[in-house]
């Protein structure tokens, strides 16, 4: 319970040291957001007269304060570009890209920890170089380089996905999935490698243990000695399953301009070319917190595994 | 016919292309009901030949000559599913792991029944009172309340005990315990050794006690066989060893046992290196540190031969 509370505590802690350090970063700049709304030939009193309406005159540490306190009520706020409401662009965008993230997940799962076992059951025989070269291979490339690449497979050599957009589910969940495909691809291939590199080398640990030894001396049968050590390769392989869960939202806003899908990036970047800059922190602060959040499923889970710290 | 029969077993493990042998041709026998002490320096190939019975070599170490019979059958070429259903059942170990021999993440009362489960046919509940009976067995007390508890709510000679309990939950005909001490207190040692030798009588199983104290393995064993160099250097009953040893590297050892005012029970090395396994020559491994050595000695090995109730591999003990 400590334990939570304290991780709780230290994810506040940096999600309040992310703000500090964005807000100082978006202040070093003198470029006021009025200049993107009222244009290049706007006067200096029109430009003073926004800054003054959008509080943006007050110093720094008082607009710090008067967002923070806004944030802690839950509230978004709106933007000073455009007067939209912000949550409202975050509801837009957000479950684009949380879908992303959850088919690439998902497909890492289901590619890796098979791969991943079977890679330690046949230790150094030619279906481990394969995947070990496999996982190798993963973690190196660039992932908007995978993408194009997924584009010029799927999408203009093999023409079974569109090379980018997307189609709401409200137009057929098959055009919907086929657009999310390539996309779930280019984001999951990395954590395929590194959640089945993982698992290989947990299961390979756990396969050397004593207490397997007893187990084979004992007469188990084969399955229920793979349940045994499957189930003591399970923390670590959780462990990093939900810590990649939490990396893939960053990685997830690279994936999202490549493939143009409409998710929190474009939300982002169009904050950034219009110094909107609530809007800048408050996406950014939802994917640190979305970060943050899957590290904390992570390290609960590895409490909750572990019968020597669950009690 | 003994109840396990080892003869001339050879056991390699490929290095570099190169098969190098650690037990090399070493034959026994333990009849129902004994227990047999297999003692020798560390790397002598004690480990090895027990694994070897069992059919658990660790890859890629197999079995390279020999038989091992037991009840009159060769395990060496039975099927992987024949010795599974003698493993654990007819055939058991202990290992000398206590502290790491159980899996950290399943309550001792899982691991107990799909032990008996897997051997003894029966149904969950069944194999659950026959855990809590194996546990009173070992005297584990209020076995019945502990069964849920995992691994490291027990202490290092508990863990021990519930591994005793799991080897003899199908009531084996031979338990062989590999140092079954070494990982555990002194105080607690000479609990395990009093379980064993108890749990001997009232079980009536054969025992393959492995070890390096000799005091130990006095106190519950008939007869001792020394290894050396993965080679049998003696086999004699213990009182008759340790009266009279017949061969030079028996007596060393038995003179290495310490005095009073040594560390109990603890081996004082013998003067010279230990055999190193592949680099040995074809004769005598006790060759480059026995005293009495001949002109043959390095040359040829010894042939076993009978002295009395002994049996010694000495060219120095030949007659
Ligand atoms: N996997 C392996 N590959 C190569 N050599 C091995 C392997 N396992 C064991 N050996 C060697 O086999 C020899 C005999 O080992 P064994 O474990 O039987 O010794 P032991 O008599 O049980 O010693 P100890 O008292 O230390 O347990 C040792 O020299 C060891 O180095
Ligand atoms: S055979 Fe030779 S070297 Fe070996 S113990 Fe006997 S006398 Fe010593
Ligand atoms: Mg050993």
């Amino acid at each position: 319970m400590w334990a939570l509370l304290s991780r709780l505590l230290g994810s506040a802690a940096v999600l309040v040291a992310v703000s500090l350090v964005l807000f100082a970063l978006i202040h070093a700049n003198p470029v006021s957001p009025a200049r993107v709304v009222l244009g290049n030939d706007a006067s200096e009193e029109d430009i003073a007269q926004f800054d003054a309406d959008n509080g943006l005159d007050r110093p720094v540490a008082e607009q710090y304060l008067a967002w923070a306190s806004r944030s802690l009520r839950g509230e978004f706020g709106r933007s000073l570009v455009d007067d939209t409401s912000i949550s409202r662009t975050i509801a837009q965008t957000m479950p684009v890209t949380v879908e992303l993230v959850l088919w690439a997940f998902l497909l890492a799962l289901v590619l890796a920890i098979p791969l991943g076992i079977v890679s330690a059951l046949h230790e150094d025989r030619w279906v481990d170089h394969l995947a070990r070269a496999l996982a190798t291979v993963g973690v190196s490339i660039p992932g908007f380089w995978l993408g194009l690449m997924l584009i010029a497979w799927g999408a203009v050599g093999l023409g079974w996905f569109p090379a980018g957009g997307y189609v709401p589910w409200t137009e057929g969940a098959l055009p919907h999935l086929r657009s999310m495909v390539l996309p779930a691809m280019a984001l999951g291939l990395y954590y395929v490698a590194i959640i089945s590199r993982m698992t290989r080398s947990a299961v390979a640990d756990v396969m050397m243990a004593d207490h397997v030894r007893v187990s084979r001396a004992m007469g188990l049968g084969r399955g229920r000695i793979m349940v045994y050590i499957l189930r003591n390769a399970l923390s670590p392989i959780v462990t990093v399953a939900a810590m990649s869960f939490g990396y893939m939202f960053g990685w997830a806003l690279i994936v999202e301009q490549v493939f143009t899908l409409p998710g929190m990036s474009r939300a982002l970047l169009n904050a950034i070319f219009r110094r909107d800059y609530i809007v800048i922190l408050d996406v950014v602060l939802i994917i640190t917190a979305f970060f943050l959040a899957a590290n904390i499923v992570a390290d609960l889970l590895y409490r909750l595994l572990d019968p020597r710290i669950a009690e | 016919m003994a109840l396990l029969e080892v003869r001339d077993l050879h056991v390699g493990f490929p290095v570099a292309g190169r098969m190098v042998e650690v037990v090399r041709g070493v034959t026994f026998s333990i009849e129902a009901g004994e227990a047999l002490g297999l003692v020798g320096e560390s790397g002598s190939g004690k480990s090895q030949t027990a694994l070897a019975i069992l059919r658990l070599l660790r890859h890629p170490g197999r079995v390279t000559r020999g038989s091992v019979r037991f009840e009159g059958r060769e395990l060496t070429t039975a099927s992987e599913a024949a010795m599974r259903s003698l493993r654990g059942s007819s055939l058991s170990i202990v290992f000398q792991d206590a502290l790491s021999g159980l899996n950290p993440v399943f309550p001792i009362g899982t691991q107990l029944t799909d032990v008996i489960m897997a051997h003894r046919g029966l149904s969950r509940r069944a194999a659950r009172d026959a855990a809590v009976e194996a546990l009173g067995l070992v005297g584990i007390r209020d076995a019945a309340g502990r069964l849920g508890q995992y691994p490291h709510q027990f202490s290092g000679g508990m863990r021990q005990r519930v591994l005793i309990a799991m080897a003899v939950a199908c009531r084996p005909k031979l338990l062989i315990a590999d140092e079954p001490t070494t990982a555990l207190d002194v105080t607690v040692q000479a609990q395990i050794v009093a379980l064993l030798h108890d749990l001997r009588a009232r079980l009536g199983l054969a025992l393959l006690f492995i070890t390096h104290n000799l005091d130990l393995m006095a106190e519950i064993c008939d007869r001792a066989v020394v290894l050396y160099g993965g080679m049998m250097m003696e086999d004699a009953p213990v009182g008759a060893l340790f009266a009279a040893p017949l061969q030079p590297y028996s007596r060393a050892l038995l003179e290495c046992v310490p005095r009073l005012g040594d560390r109990a029970g603890s081996l004082r090395p013998i003067e010279g290196a230990s055999p190193v396994p592949g680099r040995l020559g074809p004769g005598c491994p006790f060759e480059p540190r026995c005293g009495v050595a001949l002109d043959r000695c390095a040359a040829e090995r010894p042939p076993e031969q009978r002295r009395g109730d002994h049996r010694v591999a000495c060219w120095a003990a030949a007659s």
